[in-house]
């Protein structure tokens, strides 16, 4: 090793350090490529959303990386801060990102208290680089950094994971994408996104990830994020967007995308040639597996999501007493006599419960089972839940930086102007237009008021309670029994809209 | 040679008399044991006779028609409960008997009359005598007498004592058992609760049978928890109006706060109430005093020496008329029992009372020290439960409301959980129930109160 290439490897560890501690305090954000640096890249770089791409520096033509494997403080969502194992602050770790025929230097530095080894997942290399402790090279002690390098024979949406006490080092996050990047690109991608997909089991109230749970989870993540927590995917319409899904979790996922037929273009395995590609509208993903998908974008907001009914949703009981359809009126003022704060809910449903969460407190660190307001009221989903918003004004950006400097969350960036005519709505002329009888509280009818308002009791958002139709005689008498939840919402998201 | 008799018994007979009348207590001794009780527990007690008057009856309605507080119940018992009055009447026993003590016995007077078969008159014999040595002792006597007495009051000023601790004891159970009961009720509409929303659920078809039958079951058990806690109550209400000598009529008519007193800031250390019972309990002193009773008897029988000796007047009528008179003696001539017995079972009960004064001692101090033990396990008890489990068991509620919120536990569980709540809140006011008993039963340990700062 010459002394300039050991003053640059210094500098490199300086910057990347500084990068680390960044990382750390801004936990959902990232550090990456700048607009600069990647200008001249022969590739459209990879928007890992929430997430973020690893710097490199051209060493003696090799590209080197540093990667970090550390205990980090990791927020899911807002609300939601869990104790993750991860790269560079970051869970999944930044996307390491090459073009076919690199020469990677990768370094591994240990910072966890227990051993551990990275292995470069579907890439093609010399067998003592495949990062399998024990098996292939020594397990990387804590304190220590391991080098690893090698020459990317292929193209294609690979993976890294820790391959060093998996079940708890992968459990804990400590994974990422590897994306080689074809020498020549057969075409141009506008908007390349990658999804890692995960599982975890946070008991609510903690904030320690359980890496002893087999399959039973409570919180599922696109890029180690929970809805509402998770970016939303933006392009203008006609745009040709890629999405790379990665998985090393526990589950089977069905990555659904609402209001196109997309294309199957690549496996882990590589690409999958025109005349075999597929269409489909979900995409099924195992353990070990990447697909990447490819459409041209259709304008709207389109949710997209895991359509494993409990995978869009955040932590809940499983084994409750069911108590959808039983009427608690009357048993819950007894139980109330006793536990004050106690509410009946689930009557009509758990869709009252996106409204429950925002005035009721739940375990500490836990996120509600369902949040996100849309244009038309609460959109009550979580976990592996995003938007695609194809608009005109869609913002451009050429790095994931720039990607996350515009936009955090879903509800940022606007939402679609549906042009007239185009959305679904009440076949009742009078919808949204209803003459308010009274506000009350859902939860104690007895409060009501002819002002809005929050109930003096428990604090919630007191629903309008539309006045009898005059025409039905008796123009003060309102109507005794609760109104189904699902129809105040509506036409309190009207007044919102 | 009369006039030297008369005069014999002229000093006899007075100084007899003069002793006799100013020894006796004058007394029933009933204010000083009054006077001791009310230093030590602050109330006063009344001896009536026969039965209540309708003084006594007018002043236990006054004292019902408030809130019964322990203050009350105490006065109350003490005017109303016959048997303490009962233990009052020994006063008047044991003055009775110390007066019989110091009377003199009565003179004797003899006579003979015999008729003379041929003429002459009849002889006729007078005499008059009175025992001698008796007389002598009887300062000595009264003196034995009076300790006896003394012993007595001491010995009733313990009993009622005693007896106000089991008022107070008593008095406590009342209050914890009605607050057991609201508590028991308090579970019980949990359970019913649970029971009601689980049979909506199944009728809504959402739970199975035995889901259903389990709340069932455990609001049934809340039932008759309850029921336990209302015979206790009635069982713990009756013991107080049976020692507050209540009738009948009375008992529904009374009511006690149903919140039982808070700890006091601290209690006194065990060194402190030792030497304090040494001081103060009054079964020491009653068997002090018994030595001393004993000490006087043998004092007494020493002097008993003496040969029982009658001094006599006799006058004769003779039959042919004379007549004689003069005073006569009888001695006992001490060659077999010279009192040796008598003394020996006296130095023999001397030496008894004696070991059992030191058993009693030792036996008093064990009594204290594991009553002041006792209180401090129950301040230990009530603290951990007060200060630590309780807020726990509430905190575990709030908690497991906020899972309750975000749909993680249903309402059973959360109901369950404010059930165990409710369990240690009842475990918590059992234990202050303890602590009041133990220290009530500290205090008659201790002699009727605590060092400063230490009362109920």
């Amino acid at each position: 090793m010459s002394i300039k290439r050991l003053i640059l490897f210094g500098a490199v560890v300086v910057v990347l350090s500084m990068a680390t501690v960044l990382a750390q305090r801004v936990v959902s954000g990232q550090t990456s490529l700048t607009s600069e640096t990647v200008k001249d890249l022969p590739y459209t770089p990879v928007v890992t959303l929430n997430g973020s791409t690893l710097p490199w520096k051209m060493v003696d033509g090799t590209k080197e990386f540093h990667l970090t494997v550390e205990e980090i403080t990791w927020e899911m969502a807002p609300g939601m801060v869990v104790k993750a194992w991860g790269y560079n602050g970051q869970t999944p770790g930044p996307t390491i990102e090459a073009v076919e025929g690199d020469r990677v230097r990768i370094l591994v530095e240990n910072k966890l208290p227990e051993p551990t080894a990275v292995h470069w997942h579907g890439v093609i290399l010399p067998s003592g680089m495949d990062g399998v402790a024990g098996l292939t090279q020594w397990p990387i002690p804590p304190g220590d950094t391991f080098k690893y390098e090698f020459t990317l024979k292929q193209h294609g949406t690979q993976m890294y994971h820790s391959h060093g006490d998996e079940m708890v080092q992968i459990g804990l996050g400590a994974m990422g994408f590897f994306i080689i990047h074809p020498k020549r690109p057969t075409h141009k991608i506008d908007r390349d996104y990658a999804i890692f997909l995960n599982e975890w089991f946070v008991q609510p109230g903690t904030a320690r990830p359980d890496p002893n749970v087999m399959t039973d989870f409570n919180i599922f993540t696109f890029n180690s994020r929970a809805f509402p927590g998770t970016a939303p995917l933006l392009a203008r319409p006609g745009e040709r967007v890629r999405v790379r899904l990665g998985h090393v979790g526990q589950d089977f996922h069905a990555i659904h995308m609402h209001g196109h037929s997309f294309t199957i273009v690549a496996t882990d395995g590589g690409d999958i040639p025109e005349t075999a590609q597929w269409m489909e509208t979900t995409v099924a993903i195992g353990p070990g597996q990447t697909r990447d998908y490819e459409f041209i974008a259709i304008p709207g907001d389109w949710a997209l999501h895991c359509h494993l009914r409990h995978h869009p949703m955040n932590a809940m009981g499983h084994d409750i007493p069911n108590v959808l359809g039983v009427n608690q009126a009357g048993v819950e003022e007894k139980i109330q006599a006793l536990v004050p704060g106690y509410m009946a809910m689930g009557e009509t449903g758990m869709h009252e419960h996106a409204e429950h969460a925002k005035h009721m407190a739940g375990p500490p660190n836990t996120l509600p089972m369902m949040g996100g307001q849309g244009p038309f009221g609460p959109i009550g989903m979580g976990g592996m839940f995003t938007v695609l918003k194809v608009h005109e004004n869609a913002p451009r950006f050429a790095t994931a930086d720039d990607y996350t400097k515009q936009i955090q969350l879903p509800d940022d960036g606007g939402w679609y102007d549906n042009p007239p005519g185009t959305v679904a709505e009440s076949i009742n002329p009078d919808f949204g237009k209803q003459k308010i009888g009274a506000y009350v509280c859902p939860m104690h009818p007895e409060v009501r008021q002819s002002e809005p308002g929050s109930c003096p009791k428990c604090g919630m958002t007191l629903k309008p309670q539309k006045a009898e139709p005059a025409e039905e005689g008796d123009g003060n008498r309102q109507s005794e029994s609760r109104e189904p939840m699902g129809s105040q919402e509506h036409h309190e998201g009207m007044h919102h809209h | 040679m009369r006039h030297s008799a008369r005069a014999f018994i002229g000093v006899v007979f007075s100084a007899g008399l003069v002793f006799g009348c100013a020894i006796i207590p004058r007394q029933t001794g009933l204010p000083e044991v009054v006077k001791t009780i009310e230093q030590r527990t602050g109330v006063r007690i009344q001896q009536y006779t026969g039965a209540p008057t309708g003084l006594v009856a007018e002043r236990i309605h006054d004292l019902l028609r408030e809130e019964l507080t322990l203050d009350r119940a105490v006065q109350i018992a003490l005017l109303n409960n016959r048997s303490l009055q009962a233990t009052l009447e020994a006063l008047g026993i044991a003055r009775a008997d110390a007066i019989q003590v110091s009377l003199l016995s009565n003179p004797v007077f003899s006579g003979h009359a015999r008729v003379p078969e041929d003429e002459g008159k009849t002889n006729l014999e007078l005499a008059l005598a009175q025992s001698v040595v008796e007389t002598l002792l009887l300062p000595l006597r009264q003196r034995v007498a009076r300790a006896q007495f003394e012993q007595i009051k001491l010995q009733v000023t313990d009993a009622i004592l005693r007896f106000l601790a089991e008022v107070k004891t008593t008095y406590y159970a009342v209050q914890a058992t009605e607050q057991l009961v609201t508590m028991r009720g308090t579970v019980l509409q949990a359970a019913e609760a649970a029971a009601e929303l689980a049979q909506r659920q199944y009728d809504a078809g959402n739970i199975r049978d035995f889901d259903l039958a389990t709340e069932q079951a455990a609001a049934e058990e809340a039932q008759t928890e309850l029921i336990h806690a209302q015979t206790e109550r009635i069982a713990a209400r009756e013991a107080l109006t049976k020692i507050l000598g209540l009738s009948h009529s009375d008992t529904g008519t009374w009511w006690v706060a149903t919140v039982l007193p808070a700890l006091p800031v601290h209690d006194p250390s065990v060194e402190e109430l030792e030497m304090l019972a040494m001081r103060e309990r009054l079964d020491l002193a009653a068997a002090r005093q018994e030595l001393e009773v004993l000490q006087r008897g043998l004092t007494a029988a020493r002097f008993g020496m003496l040969p029982a000796t009658v001094a006599a007047i006799n006058t004769e009528t003779e039959p042919d008329g004379d007549r004689v008179t003069g005073p006569m003696w009888d001695v006992e001539v001490p060659i077999f029992d010279w009192g040796q017995a008598r003394r020996g079972r006296l130095k023999a009960q001397l030496r008894q009372s004696q070991h059992r004064l030191a058993a009693l001692e030792v036996a008093v101090r064990s009594e204290v020290r594991i009553a002041s033990h006792r209180l401090a396990a129950q301040r230990q008890l009530v603290e951990r439960y007060q200060d630590r489990l309780l807020p726990l068991r509430r905190q575990i509620v709030a908690s497991s409301q906020r899972h309750f919120n975000y749909m993680l536990i249903g309402a059973f569980q959360l109901l369950q959980l404010k059930q165990q709540e409710i369990a240690a809140q009842q475990a918590s006011i059992e234990a202050l129930r303890d602590y009041w008993m133990a220290r009530a039963e500290l205090e008659r340990a201790v002699g009727g109160r605590l060092p400063e700062g230490g009362g109920s």
